[in-house]
């Protein structure tokens, strides 16, 4: 397949661009210079074919869905095809004619080749060429290595296979223990065994369970023989304790028997039959006390008499006797109450005449007998009216008490109001305020104005000195600011304009300059080069054989001409030609140094094509340099030309003009001192106004204060604190003024008010006389009888009221006594008549004696009362006695009958008998008991018969034998107990620790991982057998044909100085490639230069081109500045290589080294070359070829 | 009346196929069929259940260890102090077990008869049940055991106590066959069956059920395990069957569908996302989740080619999402490359390297005996049955061979790019 035209419709930064190949055979050069966009070509060429990659869009210019390239592909066998891809899923590929198309159209113009191949193996750079080298030594020269990276375009195989062959090492390995696997293994192993070790079958869980189970046996076995022996020493010990009691038993059996007609009495018997005889006794002597007191009583009774009369009229007799003591104090009380009443009486005549009450003498002389009279009773008024004139009494006086109060207040008062009017008058009068406080606020309010204008003003004067500074910093030569604003400046868009010509003249000379630069040391490197190689003296060129040449000829022919030829006028040239005279040995030195260059060039050829090449690069550096030196020169120019355009732009004469950069600074400084100077502008305004209110303030200030004084003067602020002092003192005066007012009206009022008191006082003293006078008439008093007299008068009266009563008090009482006596007497007299043997006399003497008579009666009776009381008891007692006598005497019977005897005293015995026989019966009891306590429950009978015939001293040796069976017995269970708790917790540990599944878990996680390592051993394996297989199908099929192209395209690229490459066995067995030398004979790759392996990796992939191109459909070979790392002579030779390749089939070489051109022109004849030229990416016009 | 119907205990049973990521993981599922069985236990105690009922294999067929029969025992001692009664059948690893002869079960346990089916009534319960089952003998029981079973007991609640596959389980060998008509036609009035380790619901009248084992013990038993709490009512009806999850540790298949992603963050999202669906689904249990990638993507190589990246970042995941309750059992890559063409080479010899990968890939009469001469040393080590292990198939078995040539070829194209790459 041919690729007859590739045509960039829209595609990278593309348009229209086409490259046209032909349809011959031929060597295409595609030369463009750096971002001509050779890796863009390169990309469309792949992607045209195959698709477009995934991940590069190229859409930077065209959007992603307008991508076109276009391309024109001619087939081996003739068939051609025109295609479009475009960047799209559907209907990407169009034919000429707009027609879809599919992939299958273009796959059958390559052969099978897929992408990748083609991008390995068809397409080359000197990047990649040199790391394919390298990795050709890395492989050793293995041909099949060779072969196969060459053929897959892939470096690095042996690396890959070197890899995995590790990564499987580290998992296993067949004789290691410490890879992954290989430990994995040893431990599932071990972990098995441990599982087995713990697992409990069925078969040792029964043998196990059995052996306890015959321990268990065995254990019941001695149980029950310890139990027997045991048995047995109770036994003994029984019958040993028993054997002494059956012969105690006996002997109280016969003691009973021998008892056998005593009855057993109950155990009080004997204390029944002493208390019945006891009681008996007890009785006896009660009966004969009780006779004999009885007989006494009788006898006193007998002996007392009463005196009935006087009992019969003890009553009247006791209720005399009680008044008697009363009239006995009368008799000594009313001589005394008489007198006292006397004595009332002189008193109340006392206060009558003291009161001048019935002209002296206001009260009669009273009988002391028939003085019941109401004394002066008439002639007092009654204690209502006397209150009531004494209530008048006190209201008047509290009445001229208040009207005296009253009287002081009013004066008081009017003392005050006067006093308060002298002040009000000393006060000046009222004055207005308003516009003053008026004025100071509006003052106030702008603060301290004046410093604020000094200090503000003070500001603007230094702003305004540094904007002039700043303005002759301008270098305007003034410091005035209309001037600067004045000035006409080129604006900002002008500016940036020039700015950017400026610097990109600046930049391109730059650019030119390090050219320039650049070129000087390459021609220095040159030079060095040059000089190195003739310093050694190992190499000549063509020139120097020239020079040498010529040099020699011209000896030449000056020996000739003035040695053969004798001829005249050749002095100056051979002054020239050998200044020393010695010609002949200047041309024999000539003669050598030509031939000297031709042995070097000949011997040398290396270094004398160096030296060749490198003065050729020096001519064309040194032609380079002239060009730059050229546009060096023309940039100048044009940057001048700029720079005076800029210049222009600016006032002429006014300011320095700079570079546009510091301009456009100085622009900005412009503008800035213009904006200060526009600010200091407001700034006066500002305070200009500010000095035009402090001056309205301060006039305002002065009018208002004229009213109050009348200098006024000074500033602001003096004024403002003058006209506040004067605020507040007028504020001051005012406030007394009106607070003496004040207190002038309120005094006023309080005077008013204290005059109107004395007044209603006045009214109310009129009525109170009227009514003193009223009440003085109706008490019979005088009626200009003074308050304090009326007082008076009544007190004495109230004095006689008392006295009077008391007198009345006294008359009644002396009254009631006289009539008490008097029936006292009358009723002692009255019982006296009646009672025989009464006394006569004085009433209260009998009544005394009576009295003393009715005691003595009374005592007698009483003690009569008591001796009868007395014998009733004692009767009692005696009957009590004799029924005891009779109860005794039955009990004593009842205890005989019971004894089985008719006589008490013979009682004491038989209970003897009782209780020695009671105590037999007891004690054989007890016997009984004991023997059957210790008997575990068998009969009595049988526990003293299982003693017959035991010999009691054989007793103890046979116990002694049967607890020594015992502690053995006891033994033996202990150790039996013993071994089957080891046989328990043996099986316990078995069936509960450590459990088998334990170690089955683990194993299994084991071989989880060894199941992972497995799976990943087996990959690596697969991988490296597939590969390394593949290697060797491949070298087995590629290493005839291949080896044999590339054989002779070794020789080609090496220029002869290999004959060519043959396969061989090294010492291991590996298959590998060798290199005949010319001079040196076979060769490993190892010992070959860089560049010879270089070259040699070329000839291979050339070969394997080649190789495909001969079987298949021929594919174009790419390549991509791949003689970069050649010298010219293997370039050169590489090139002809190519354009034989290219005489078959088509060969793209891309470059953007003008050299690679130039070695190429030389190299391949112009036919075959064909030269295109990529074209700037802004070019619209096609391919075209360059002149040859 | 409630009662319980499990099956495959398989008690002491190890978990497959975890490796030893972290000590503490591994202490969390030691003896993880042990504990789900006391999870049971304690159910049916706590739901004061009238009958347990076991459809076989309460043992692992090669875990002839008493230690399993005395645990059991010890559970079945807590139920009898409950009253509870337990019916079981041997299923085909009970039957060649002496474990449970050896031991003396306790009064409440029945173990059917192997010989021919066998029924035990319970009158003295709510509802009268009759259970009817039969316990296998040694060796593969081919025959339909439930052909014979005997008719339902009339005024009983019948229950059919069955280890079967029954038709057409083809994860599991062919145990008893019969089918589901069989069954529903024999009049009882639920079907208790065992044997298939996946819990499903064949009918609802009566009731045909497996229950699935209690204990989830590889990567491939996923999803919830448990038991079935069953509960009729007075008139005999089967009125609830709720599955209980009773599984200690369980195993995810977390599936990430990487079709159309094209940046690793996707991935990460992907994975984070499945993650936490087996973290919920696991309901706080301590989860092995596999990680199974799928699609078409583009980032096919780049998973290929940084598998331990991918590992790490999952790991990072999981401890982000549940601490140290989820860990990463595997993680598969099944994507494909969007490019990929598995096919398109013509029969002729190919003569570049790629092209004679992939043809020598499919030619395992090459490759085979090359595969196997590598491998045979490893596979002499590998100590039983490890030997079998299903890589190690490939050895001999073509079909496998050529998938894992196909399958590792754009893993070793991965390598080679990544070589180029270095």
């Amino acid at each position: 397949m041919r690729i007859l035209a590739l045509h960039l419709r829209a595609y990278g930064h593309f348009t229209g661009y086409s490259l046209d190949f032909g349809a011959g055979p031929g060597l295409h050069l595609i030369y463009g210079h750096n971002e001509a966009g050779k890796s863009t070509t390169l990309r469309a060429l792949s992607s045209v074919l195959f698709g477009y990659p995934h991940g590069v869009v190229d859409d930077f210019k065209h959007d992603a869905k307008d991508i076109a390239i276009g391309i024109a592909l001619l087939g081996s066998d003739g068939r051609a095809l025109s295609l479009v891809r475009r960047r799209r899923g559907k209907h990407a590929l169009t034919a000429a004619d707009g027609s879809a198309l599919d992939d299958g159209a273009v796959e059958s113009f390559l052969g099978g080749v897929s992408q990748d191949v083609f991008e390995k193996v068809f397409a080359l750079d000197h990047h990649r060429l040199h790391e394919h080298a390298k990795a050709l030594l890395a492989d050793g020269g293995s041909l099949g290595f060779s072969l196969a990276e060459a053929g897959s375009g892939i470096a690095g195989l042996k690396a890959v296979l070197d890899k995995l062959k590790a990564e499987r090492a580290a998992l296993f390995l067949a004789g290691g223990s410490k890879p992954k696997l290989n430990h994995a293994i040893a431990e599932v192993i071990e972990l098995r065994k441990g599982a087995r070790r713990r697992t409990v079958s069925p078969a040792d869980y029964r043998t196990r369970e059995k052996r306890i189970e015959e321990a268990d046996a065995e254990l019941r076995k001695m149980r029950e023989q310890r139990k027997t022996i045991e048995s047995d020493i109770v036994r003994l010990q029984r019958i040993g304790k028993n054997l002494p009691l059956r012969a105690e038993h006996r002997a109280l059996t016969q003691r009973i028997e021998a008892l056998d007609d005593v009855p057993v009495l109950p155990p009080e018997f004997a204390e029944q039959r002493v208390k019945a005889q006891t009681d008996l006794e007890a009785a006896r002597e009660d009966i004969d006390v009780s006779c004999a007191a009885v007989a006494d009583l009788e006898r006193r009774i007998a002996a007392i008499s009463v005196d009935e009369d006087i009992l019969a009229r003890s009553a009247e007799i006791e209720k005399l006797a009680q008044k008697r003591h009363v009239i006995e104090d009368y008799e000594a009380d009313s001589v005394k109450r008489e007198a006292e009443r006397a004595q009332l009486y002189a008193a109340v005549a006392d206060l009558m005449a003291k009161a001048e009450l019935d002209g002296g003498s206001p009260l009669p002389n009273p009988s002391p007998l028939a003085g019941e009279g109401r004394v002066g009773a008439s002639m007092l008024p009654s204690a209502l009216k006397r209150k009531a004139i004494l209530k008048l009494a006190d209201t008047g006086k509290e009445l001229a008490t208040q009207r005296a109060t009253a009287l002081k207040n009013a004066e008081a008062e009017a003392r005050a109001l006067t006093k308060a009017r002298d002040r009000a008058a000393q006060i000046p009068e009222l004055r207005p305020i308003g516009d003053l406080s008026r004025a100071l606020t509006a003052a106030d309010k702008l603060g301290d104005i004046a410093a604020d204008i000094t200090k503000r003003t003070r500001a603007l004067e230094r702003k305004a000195k540094a904007l002039k500074e700043t303005i002759i910093g301008l270098g305007l030569g003034t410091d005035r600011v209309s001037v600067l604003r004045g000035l006409a400046v080129p604006p900002e868009k002008t500016v940036v304009r020039y700015a950017d010509m400026l610097a990109t003249a600046e930049r391109k000379m730059k650019t030119a300059e390090d050219d320039l630069h650049r070129l000087d040391r390459d021609i220095a490197e040159c030079d060095q080069g040059i000089a190195a190689l003739k310093a050694t003296g190992d190499a000549a060129t063509e020139d120097d054989l020239k020079a040498a040449r010529h040099a020699r000829d011209q000896g030449w022919l000056l020996v000739r001409g003035l040695y053969v030829d004798r001829r005249s006028g050749l002095e100056e040239l051979a002054q020239q030609f050998a200044p020393d005279g010695r010609i002949a040995d200047t041309y024999e030195r000539q003669v050598l140094e030509a031939d000297q260059s031709v042995d070097l060039m000949r011997v040398h050829v290396r270094e004398s094509t160096e030296l060749s090449l490198l003065r050729s690069r020096r001519a064309d550096l040194e032609a380079k340099r002239t060009e730059a030196a050229a546009a060096v020169n023309a940039l100048g120019a044009r940057r001048e030309a700029v720079g005076s355009q800029w210049r222009a732009l600016w006032p002429a004469g006014l300011i320095t003009v700079q570079l546009p950069g510091e301009m456009t600074e100085w622009l900005a400084q412009r503008s800035a001192a213009i904006t200060v100077a526009d600010g200091l502008e407001e700034e006066q305004d500002a305070i200009q106004e500010r000095i035009d209110r402090e001056r309205d303030a301060r006039q305002a200030l002065a009018a208002t204060m004229a009213a109050f004084v009348v200098e006024l003067n000074g500033e602001l602020e003096s004024l403002r604190e003058r006209a506040r002092d004067l605020l507040r003192d007028v504020v001051n005066a005012n406030t007394l003024h009106e607070k003496a007012d004040e207190a002038v009206r309120t005094q006023s009022a309080r005077k008013d008010a204290a005059d109107e008191a004395v007044d209603r006082l006045k009214a109310r003293i009129d009525r109170w006389e009227a009514a003193w006078r009223a009440a003085l008439a109706e008490a019979g008093l005088p009626p200009d009888l003074t308050t304090e007299a009326a007082c008076a008068t009544l007190e004495i009266m109230n004095e006689i009221d008392i006295a009077k009563s008391k007198t009345d008090e006294l008359t009644h009482r002396i009254e009631a006594m006289r009539r008490d006596r008097d029936t006292f007497r009358n009723a002692v007299a009255a019982l006296a008549v009646d009672l025989p043997g009464a006394p006569t006399g004085d009433a209260v003497e009998v009544c005394r004696q009576l009295d003393n008579r009715l005691r003595v009666a009374r005592d007698k009776e009483a003690n009569l009362r008591g001796l009868k009381e007395q014998v009733k008891p004692q009767a009692e007692g005696r009957e009590r006695a004799k029924d005891k006598l009779r109860r005794s005497r039955a009990a004593l019977d009842a205890l005989c009958a019971q004894a089985g005897c008719a006589n008490v005293d013979e009682l004491p015995e038989i209970e003897r008998q009782s209780m020695e026989k009671q105590a037999a019966l007891s004690g054989r009891e007890k016997i009984e008991m004991r023997v059957r306590e210790d008997g575990g429950g068998r009969d009595f009978a049988a526990l003293f018969a299982e003693c017959e015939d035991v010999p009691a001293d054989q007793i103890p040796a046979d116990l002694l034998s049967l607890k020594a069976d015992r502690d053995d017995t006891e033994a033996g269970i202990e150790k039996l107990m013993a071994d089957r708790a080891a046989l328990q917790a043996d099986f316990d540990i078995l069936l509960g620790q450590s459990q088998a599944a334990d170690f089955m878990q683990e194993a299994a996680t084991v071989e989880a991982e060894i199941e992972e390592a497995v799976e990943a051993y087996v990959d690596l394996t697969v991988q490296e057998t597939l590969l390394r297989t593949a290697i060797d199908v491949y070298r087995d099929r590629n290493q005839g044909p291949i080896l044999m192209r590339a054989k002779e395209l070794f020789a080609e690229l090496t220029d002869g100085a290999y004959a060519g490459l043959r396969a061989d066995v090294n010492e291991r067995g590996e298959t590998i490639l060798i290199a005949e030398d010319a001079l040196r004979g076979s060769l490993e790759i190892d010992a070959l230069s860089d560049g010879t392996v270089d070259a040699l990796y070329l000839a291979l992939r050339l070969a394997v081109v080649q190789e495909h191109n001969a079987r298949r459909e021929p594919m174009p070979f790419v390549a991509d500045d791949l003689l970069l790392n050649l010298d010219n002579k293997r370039a050169q030779a590489a090139l002809r290589t190519l354009a034989a390749i290219a005489a078959s089939s088509q060969v793209l070489l891309f470059t953007h080294h003008a050299h690679m051109v130039d070695l190429a022109r030389i190299a391949v004849p112009p036919p075959i070359l064909i030269e295109h030229n990529l074209l700037p990416a802004t070019s619209e016009a096609g391919d075209r070829r360059i002149a040859v | 009346m409630k009662f319980v119907h499990a099956a495959d205990l398989h008690l002491d049973s190890p978990l497959l196929a975890l490796s030893r990521q972290e000590p503490r993981q591994v202490e969390r599922m030691r003896r993880a069929t042990r504990e789900a069985f006391e999870h049971m236990i304690d159910l049916c105690i706590e739901q004061e259940v009238a009958l347990l009922v076991l459809a076989g294999d309460l043992y692992d067929h090669d875990c002839p260890n008493m230690q399993i029969a005395v645990f059991l025992r010890s559970q079945l001692k807590r139920l009898e102090q409950k009253g509870i009664r337990v019916v079981i059948i041997k299923g085909n690893h009970d039957a060649g077990n002496k474990i449970t002869s050896a031991l003396a079960l306790p009064a409440n346990t029945r173990i059917l008869g192997e010989q021919k089916p066998e029924t035990i009534t319970f009158d003295d319960l709510p509802v009268r049940v009759a259970v009817h089952g039969q316990s296998f003998r040694p060796g593969p029981i081919a025959e339909n055991l439930a052909a014979s079973y005997p008719p339902a007991l009339r005024g009983h609640y019948n229950i059919g106590l069955l280890h079967t596959s029954l038709a057409g389980a083809t994860d599991h060998e062919a145990y008893a066959p019969c089918t589901l008509e069989e069954l529903t036609t024999r009049g009882y009035d639920y079907w208790a069956l065992g044997h298939i380790h996946k819990g499903a619901v064949h009918c609802r009248d009566p009731y045909v059920i497996f229950p699935g084992n209690l204990q989830g013990r590889h990567a491939k038993e996923s999803g919830p395990k448990g038991c079935l709490l069953v509960e009729a009512d007075d008139a005999g009806r089967t009125v609830a069957a709720e599955f209980i999850p009773l599984d200690v540790v369980r195993w995810h298949r977390a599936e990430v569908d990487l079709k159309g992603c094209n940046v690793e963050a996707e991935l990460v999202e992907g994975v984070r996302g499945a993650l936490a669906q087996a973290y919920r689904d696991g309901d706080g249990r301590p989860g092995a989740v596999r990680v199974v990638l799928t699609g078409r993507t583009s980032l096919h190589q780049h998973i290929e080619r940084t598998p331990h990246r991918l590992r790490q970042t999952t790991l990072e995941l999981a401890a982000e999402l549940a601490g140290d309750d989820i860990w990463i059992e595997k993680i598969v890559n099944s994507t494909t490359a969007p490019g990929e063409r598995l096919d398109a080479m013509s029969n002729d010899e190919t003569h570049d390297l790629v092209g004679i990968m992939q043809e020598i890939a499919g030619n395992t009469e090459l490759m085979g005996p090359l595969l196997a001469k590598e491998l045979e040393p490893l596979r002499s080590k590998l100590p039983g049955e490890l030997k079998e292990h299903s890589s190690l198939k490939l050895m001999e078995t073509p079909g496998l061979c050529a998938e894992a040539l196909e399958r590792l070829r754009p893993r070793l194209a991965a390598r080679l790019a990544a070589e180029e790459d270095a």
